[in-house]
């Protein structure tokens, strides 16, 4: 039996490009991020993905992973890669740190939009308010698509319109 | 304005720290409750904190001596008419803040500023309760608790408060250690908006009443996200009953908005007076 290679992909991308990717790549051992998508679909579709992570909304190099096979080489190629992983079995859409940030983004981008306080105010308030690790335009800052996006399948998946993204939100993605 | 003196009305958790803060400021400050077993506990509180403090050598002796100095207690009615702010820190309980201000108007001089602690009522309704002229010098200042820690305060101008005094006690708390916010007469204001969030997306990312899903979204929340506590944890330590409270309120007052749509678990918890640490059971349980 010939040893299969290993690939990890940490790109953003749409459902299509990482369906597309995993397509290409068959006969490899599979890690991928999933940041935007249900993993548990992505699983029951694609034999060769072996882990799933979560790093695209991560700004301290930690990031949520999944090995459904081979845990060791997968955690292994996440920590050449920079990444410290945090192992668990909760596989939800979104992850549950990233999921947890969009909508606290979202709610915040609301806020804004309807002149609750400026972003400077707003960050400095969930930052010395509540001890938040960043504030939420912070933690936007360049992520903004896929905050986007993520939200987008959260409310594509439930069909619950908690998700949808502010209109400010979605002008930065534009 | 630059306060010059603070009275602060209500000696419960919020009023007490308030107090102090204002204290160790070196402002002349005045803590008043109707209650005056509450007003003499929260003043040995506050003694036994400054006295750890010099223990843990973050203030003299000298500092406290003086901060003790400045601090008084005293009956609402026997408090100078000429006290620069007066801070309402009482129950979360719209009547009681009306007729409170309503006879704080008559107390004090034109020129005194009031402001509100409240979390969850429109400063532009509490201002109908005292005169158009003072209604221009009424404003929310919402501290977070322990408020001689959190630096936050949410500094809320009404509809007719004027600009430049929510503008003026931005700068001074600044200038003064703080790291207050500039906020609208808003539902929840800023924190209990936004924070909504971190509650209610938990509570759909787990599937049911269970344990185990709570500890390890509270877990990855912690060791990924870096917050200091998870959501459960924390609705625990607030109260699942206070934390639902403000969520129906700002879902209420947002015209029902589906971002904020208080979640059916949280609710059974309620119903079941599972109220978290305070009643040894809520997400999880308490020996």
């Amino acid at each position: 039996m010939s040893i299969r290679e290993w690939i990890l992909d940490l790109s953003v991308g749409t459902k299509q490009d990482k369906e597309a990717f995993l397509t290409l790549h068959v006969d490899k051992n599979v890690v991928m991020d999933l940041t935007c998508f249900d993993p548990q679909d992505f699983y029951a579709r694609f034999p060769q993905l072996k882990g799933v992570c979560a790093t695209l909304l991560s700004e301290n190099k930690r990031c949520e992973a999944h090995f459904r096979e081979n845990e060791l080489e997968g955690l292994a190629l996440l920590q050449a890669a920079g990444w410290t992983p945090v192992v668990t079995n909760m596989l939800v859409t979104g992850f549950v740190v990233p999921r947890t940030i969009a909508t606290i983004v979202n709610e915040a981008f609301y806020s804004w939009e309807e002149k609750v306080a400026t972003q400077g105010d707003i960050d400095r308030a969930m930052c010395f308010g509540v001890n938040y690790p960043r504030g939420p335009f912070a933690w936007a800052k360049g992520k903004e698509k896929i905050i986007v996006l993520l939200l987008q399948t959260l409310q594509e998946r439930t069909g619950d319109r908690r998700y949808q993204p502010a209109k400010s939100l979605l002008a930065l993605n534009a | 304005m630059t306060p010059t003196s603070v009275a602060i009305i209500g000696a419960g958790t919020m009023g007490a720290g308030i107090a102090q803060w204002f204290a160790q400021q070196m402002l002349p400050t005045v803590l008043c409750d109707t209650n005056e077993v509450q007003l003499a506990k929260a003043l040995v509180n506050i003694h036994a904190s400054w006295d750890k403090l010099v223990e843990k050598e973050k203030l003299t002796a000298c500092q406290v001596s003086q901060m003790k100095s400045l601090l008084e207690t005293k009956p609402i009615a026997s408090v100078s008419p000429k006290m620069s702010l007066v801070i309402e820190a009482i129950i979360e309980d719209l009547a009681i803040k009306k007729s409170v201000f309503a006879s704080l108007d008559q107390q004090f001089a034109p020129t005194t500023v009031f402001a509100t602690n409240t979390s969850s009522f429109p400063i532009a309704l509490l201002a109908t309760s005292v005169s158009p002229e003072r209604q221009k010098k009424l404003l929310g200042l919402h501290f977070f608790n322990p408020a001689t820690l959190l630096k936050l305060v949410e500094v809320i101008a009404g509809p007719v408060t004027d600009p430049s005094l929510a503008q003026n006690l931005y700068t001074w708390f600044e200038q003064n250690g703080k790291e207050p916010a500039l906020c609208a007469d808003t539902p929840g204001f800023i924190v209990n908006r936004v924070a909504r969030s971190f509650y209610g997306e938990a509570l759909r990312i787990v599937s049911g009443d269970d344990e185990a899903q709570f500890k390890e979204v509270d877990r990855l929340m912690r060791e990924v996200g870096e917050f200091k506590m998870g959501p459960f944890e924390l609705m625990d330590l607030i109260g699942v009953d206070i934390n639902y409270a403000v969520t129906s309120s700002v879902w209420e007052a947002l015209e029902k908005s589906p971002r904020l749509t208080p979640h059916p678990l949280q609710k059974k918890l309620v119903d079941e007076k599972r109220f978290g640490k305070k009643t040894k059971r809520g997400f999880y349980v308490y020996p």
